[in-house]
């Protein structure tokens, strides 16, 4: 019986189908429907609140109004599976991949994979950067076999839209919003600096590089696939990435 | 918990909320860090679902216990109610209905929790809605048979007793007089939300106002019988400006002083940290 009533309270309150419980619920006064709905109401709503703090930009760039429809929507079909709320809405961009009613907005898909970044980046381990000497002490002849152990906190971002630009454009303090050429794909790679979470956009060469060294390619193989695009340059990659913290280790 | 990682805030214990100090590291894990260092910790977790049905996540168990070492709590609390089912997590305190099945259910759950954390629990009586027309017992029942088959403590709610009273009809302070006063290790005092009007009317357990003053009475009836207790004030919707949140705190400190004058053991704390 305990199993059964769960499973129908717990309808009411993700799917807002309480008939399964209703029969078994007891009130002082007034109607039951109202007394289950409250927990509807709680569940949607802590969840739509969790999800707001997580996508600010994305509920800037759609509205409040159609955040909330949306958020429902996801909430009933990728309920949390763990109660850690901080891990909760991973899913989210590739919903609003095929989210229709968002298909005006192509790029709000490419806006919420950064905000999700930016939240993984600010609850990852910590971890101590690599020490540039060690990179300065490999002997030269055995650099383009060196593999890197990459920063917890660090996501390579490769998006078909600006979504950097667009990013910092909808920040709160940002009242007079731009023109933006959205056809301009964009890199960028999002990193920890102490307790603060940063993002800097990068060449498309360079996220290639640093994606392919994340994967523990060697230096050598990951200089190869960057320098396909004549704009890669290794010394700036190497100074860039060993300056934000990029790295923890490597291994010759 | 930024402003107290310094430790300057006077506050005679701080609660977290488990599940949002859970991170394997980053700024929050920091701040936790540094508090701690200044002041004794409360875990409070509400993730764990000490009523499902199909038994407490052993995942969840293990990131508790490693945030339990991590942090040496002063006292650990949960919910007596439940929020996982075939492994969803519904981010509520959904309530039981209080019968031999439930309370088997619920005894076994809280003492493996109890086996793998090492340490005794709190358990926290819910703000509920509704009640279940299966209940055989009364909730004060439920909770005393509870603490006499797990040897769990309690964490009385005096908030959610009033808001459970007047949305199911019961009698609060028959409530307070009958749970085992041995049992309560913690006092938890918040502000509700009356919600609707005539029948429909609901109080909602908000953390977002002032305690009102039916709770204010309940609470101090109940220390006067089993005397000072542990108290915070939990406000984590809509949070005022500090004064008008010592003052609540004040308010609670005069009830316990009164209870025990010269007693150095009736402490209080802040607002429930996030």
């Amino acid at each position: 019986m305990l199993r059964e009533l769960q499973m129908g309270l717990t309808n009411a309150a993700l799917h807002d189908s309480p008939s399964a419980v209703l029969d078994h619920v007891q009130v002082a006064r007034g109607s039951r429907e109202k007394r289950v709905r409250v927990y509807r109401v709680n569940v949607i709503n802590s969840l739509t609140d969790v999800l707001a703090a997580a996508f600010p930009v994305v509920q800037r760039i759609v509205g409040a109004r159609f955040f909330r429809a949306m958020a429902k929507t996801f909430i009933e079909a990728h309920p949390p599976r763990e109660p850690m709320l901080y891990r909760y809405g991973g899913a989210l961009p590739e919903f609003l991949d095929t989210y229709d009613p968002a298909k005006d907005v192509p790029y709000v898909a490419a806006v919420a994979r950064l905000e999700w970044a930016r939240v993984q980046a600010y609850f990852a381990a910590d971890a101590e950067p690599l020490d540039a000497q060690r990179l300065a002490a490999v002997e030269p002849e055995a650099l383009e076999g060196v593999t890197f152990a990459v920063h917890p906190a660090v996501h390579v971002i490769s998006a078909e839209f600006p979504v950097f630009k667009i990013w910092q454009v909808n920040q709160p303090q940002v009242t007079d919003i731009p023109r933006i050429d959205l056809t301009r794909a964009e890199a960028g790679v999002v990193f920890r600096r102490g307790h603060e979470v940063v993002q800097r956009a990068i060449s498309k060469s360079f996220a290639a590089w640093l994606t392919a060294l994340a994967k523990g390619e060697a230096l050598g193989t990951a200089t190869e696939l960057a320098a396909a695009d004549n704009d890669f340059d290794l010394q700036d990659a190497l100074r860039q990435t060993l300056a934000d913290g990029v790295f923890t280790d490597i291994s010759a | 918990m930024l402003e107290f990682a310094s430790g300057s805030p006077s506050a005679a214990w701080l609660e977290i909320h488990s599940e949002n100090f859970l991170a394997p590291g980053g700024p929050r894990m920091a701040q936790l860090e540094a508090a701690r260092s200044h002041y004794p910790i409360s875990c409070h977790g509400v993730g764990l679902s000490l009523g499902s049905a199909e038994g407490v996540s052993d995942a969840h168990l293990a990131r508790l216990r490693t945030l339990i070492e991590r942090v040496e709590p002063v006292l650990v609390s949960e919910h007596l109610s439940f929020s996982v089912i075939d492994g969803i997590y519904v981010n509520d305190l959904l309530p039981l209905p209080y019968t031999e099945e439930a309370l088997d259910t619920v005894a076994a759950n809280i003492a493996h929790a109890q086996d793998t954390l090492g340490r005794q629990i709190l358990l926290e009586n819910p703000s509920s809605y509704l009640a279940f027309t299966h209940s055989t017992i009364s909730e004060w029942e439920f909770l005393d048979a509870v603490t006499q088959r797990t040897g769990c403590g309690l964490l009385l709610d005096v908030n959610n007793v009033y808001v459970s009273a007047v949305n199911n009809g019961f009698d609060a302070e028959q409530y307070l007089d009958a749970i085992p006063a041995h049992a309560v290790g913690e006092i938890h005092l918040a502000g509700h939300l009356v919600d609707g009007d005539g029948e429909d009317q609901v109080l909602i357990d908000t953390h977002g106002d002032t305690v009102c003053d039916a709770v204010w009475r309940l609470y101090e009836h109940v220390i006067q019988r089993i005397g000072p207790r542990p108290t915070l004030i939990e406000w984590d919707t809509d949070i005022p400006e500090l004064g008008v949140l010592l003052s609540e705190a004040d308010r609670a400190q005069d009830v316990l002083d009164d209870a025990a004058p010269n007693g150095d053991h009736a402490q209080r704390g802040p607002a429930c940290v996030a």
